[in-house]
């Protein structure tokens, strides 16, 4: 199983008030820079999670109309791949 | 120092607008670039600062932009909204920060309301003026020289039921007087930072409901690759490094003023600019003073007002003369030659500093 999750946003300002939102309902997670390649568009931050609160994180933020990017999983080599929930 | 000159800018400031410029220049990087822990500290300054505007201003933390100044969010704005040509209803009392940047796109602007105070023809005149067509309107929502208060809920309703999108220059009413993006449906709201709402000199915010045309054009740490400005805000408009301590001091601000509530703020210095007048009538000045008036009051010293000032700043008095960079408001006044004497209480005022001013002009009387 994967442990790390991250999901992208186009912006720091998106990626902080889904951070908030998340936070609201004791979901942690941690502000980052997007690994390179994984966005088409350069440069861009997302949230890191733990596995246990993917599924929940991604609904709640698809609920609020708040998810505009996309979800990856880190493989045991250390890749990210992207997940569709 | 009696510091009168609020309009201009806040002098005085909560001590934790300090503590905060202080740490944040100790402590933050730049925001939105790196994923270390001073950049990612200073991020969480500025989106904290965005989350408390929005609080107070009732909108989305993405739909505070942070802006030099309140004469810089206006640019953005109108430059958004008005094209060459465009038809524009402004009031009588707008600042040069409204009115050159209209003629400088070449707008065809129709002025309305000049008569002070007076709601009732404010609002006659401009919605006729909107009846007969416009592509947009542009509206104080208090006047820098006289403290006029303008209607700017009824105004706001008037362009809705029209569909012309307008834009709120919040200049004077910014932490004084509580304002909704939501609410109003501006396209656009623009203020300082250092004024009313006691933030460091140099901040400023744009509230975008509409999408804007960016005026600078460079990096924001995101969508590198695009040749075009991102479209989402605030980073659309926030080009290069963004006044980290100043949004620092800003985001302070807002939650003092949070705490202390804006309309006892507000209650406290129109009380003070009504005593004040009604002290400078007694004086045998000719006061600008009526209903729906702020914390601003002018009057006509009866003789040169630059020189006027000029007296009582000897006396340690600091007032503001001249026509305020509002000749507009001026020509509807019908004080375009002479100016006026401009006492503008802010956050700090008492009636101690309104005994201290008449002291000074007995003071200058002597001379």
């Amino acid at each position: 199983m994967n442990n790390l999750w991250i999901v992208t946003f186009q912006s720091v300002t998106y990626a902080q008030k889904a951070q908030r939102a998340l936070r609201e309902q004791y979901i942690d997670s941690g502000l980052r820079r997007t690994p390179m390649g994984l966005s088409s568009r350069g440069c861009s931050y997302c949230l890191q999670l733990r596995e246990k609160h993917i599924v929940d994180a991604v609904m709640l933020l698809q609920e609020k109309g708040m998810l505009s990017g996309k979800v990856f999983a880190q493989r045991k080599d250390g890749r990210w791949e992207e997940r569709t929930l | 120092m009696i510091y009168l000159d609020n309009g201009a800018t806040s002098l005085w400031k909560p001590a934790c607008v300090y503590r905060a410029v202080s740490k944040a220049m100790l402590t933050c990087a730049n925001p939105g670039r790196g994923g270390y822990d001073a950049a990612a500290r200073s991020a969480e300054v500025v989106y904290r600062c965005r989350e408390r505007v929005a609080t107070m201003f009732d909108c989305e933390p993405e739909q505070v932009v942070f802006t030099a100044n309140c004469t810089h969010g206006l640019n953005i704005a109108i430059r958004s909204m008005v094209k060459p040509g465009s038809r524009v209803v402004v009031s009588g009392f707008e600042h040069n920060a409204v009115m050159r940047p209209l003629y400088a796109l070449g707008a065809k602007v129709t002025v309305v309301g000049r008569k002070l105070f007076d709601w009732d023809a404010m609002l006659t005149e401009f919605t006729r003026a909107i009846k007969q067509g416009a592509d947009g309107a542009v509206f104080t929502h208090v006047s820098n020289v006289f403290g006029y208060i303008l209607p700017v809920e009824e105004m706001a309703a008037i362009c809705k039921e029209y569909g012309v999108p307008f834009i709120i220059d919040a200049a004077q009413s910014a932490g004084t007087i509580p304002l909704s993006l939501k609410k109003l449906g501006a396209g656009f709201i623009a203020m300082p930072g250092h004024k009313g709402l006691l933030g460091p000199q140099g901040t400023g915010i744009l509230l975008c409901a509409d999408t804007p045309q960016p005026l600078l054009y460079g990096g924001t740490g995101t969508d590198s690759v695009s040749r075009d400005m991102p479209l989402a805000l605030p980073e659309r408009l926030e080009a290069g490094t963004v006044n980290v301590p100043g949004i620092a001091g800003l985001g302070a601000a807002v939650a003092y003023l949070a705490k202390e509530s804006v309309d006892a703020v507000a209650r406290r210095e129109h009380a003070l600019a009504k005593v004040c007048g009604e002290m400078l009538e007694d004086m045998g000045f000719f006061v600008f003073r009526g209903a729906h008036q702020a914390s601003t009051v002018s009057f006509l010293p009866g003789e040169n007002c630059e020189e006027f000032a000029l007296g009582l700043a000897r006396q340690g008095i600091a007032v503001r003369a001249g026509l305020h960079c509002a000749p507009l408001a001026h020509e509807s006044a019908g004080t375009l030659e002479t100016g006026t004497v401009r006492l503008s209480f802010g956050a700090d005022g008492n009636f101690r500093q309104i005994e201290a001013l008449g002291r000074g002009i007995l003071g200058i009387k002597r001379e």
